[in-house]
């Protein structure tokens, strides 16, 4: 990955060109994995119609108390 | 300001500590909510519950928040800065992320230990181990010790100015 993002955009830690290079194509592939995950996440929620963030997930009588008390 | 040689290392060293640290205390949990998840045994289910809960209280926020300080320390005492390379930039922002989501996250397993304390029979066994957030953590956290280790190469449009204004 790192030959290939110096062919393509010359050595990305060394800005001997006039301009940026644009994002490296690890943060490209990264952030598409990430997205996907999150799309994923977000649909088996909806499906699955899971109510899920801080508050909203526990079972207790005593939700959202917090431990040091 | 950059750190001189001792304190620069003094520094990563607690950093590595409290990082490493952070990943250990989450396989412990893991294993806890993996007792707590298939115990069958009521009294299992109860004490893991109440140990997750102390050891997210007084294990993986302080440790959490200590990385995520000394991260910050290193990060603007040494020449990689926050904002220069996205390696950096990246692990700080999941870093940050987490620590987030683990303090929202945190009252709710208090929550269920309180429940785990006085439930008996079904309501027990079905609490379940909080694996998701637990395992997706341990994912995060793992991939931030790669980018950490490889430093993969790239400059952001700042770190690109400064470099190249550098004399």
């Amino acid at each position: 990955m790192y030959r290939s993002t110096m062919t393509e955009h010359g050595n990305p830690n060394d800005p001997t060109g006039a301009e940026h290079p644009g994002l490296p194509r690890w943060v490209k592939a990264m952030a598409i994995i990430v997205a996907v995950a999150v799309l994923l996440a977000l649909a088996a929620t909806l499906i699955a119609g899971i109510d899920h963030g801080p508050g909203r997930h526990g079972t207790g009588p005593s939700l959202g108390q917090a431990m040091p008390r | 300001m950059i750190l001189s040689g001792p304190r620069r290392k003094l520094v990563l060293a607690i950093h590595l500590t409290v990082s490493i640290g952070w990943i250990g205390a989450v396989f412990a949990y893991v294993a806890l909510g993996v007792a707590a998840r298939n115990g069958t045994d009521l009294v299992t289910v109860r004490g893991a519950w109440v140990a997750m809960e102390l050891i997210g209280w007084y294990v993986l926020l302080p440790l959490a928040i200590g990385s995520l300080l000394t991260g910050l320390v290193m990060a603007l005492g040494t020449r990689w800065g926050l904002i220069r390379y996205y390696w950096v930039l990246i692990s700080f922002a999941l870093t940050a992320l987490v620590t987030v989501v683990l303090l929202l996250h945190l009252p709710d397993v208090s929550a269920t230990a309180d429940t785990a304390r006085d439930a008996e029979g079904a309501t027990l066994a079905g609490l379940g181990g909080d694996l998701f957030h637990s395992l997706l953590g341990l994912m995060v956290l793992v991939l931030i010790l790669v980018l950490n280790i490889y430093k993969p190469p790239g400059l952001t449009r700042y770190g690109w100015r400064k470099q190249a204004a550098r004399p």
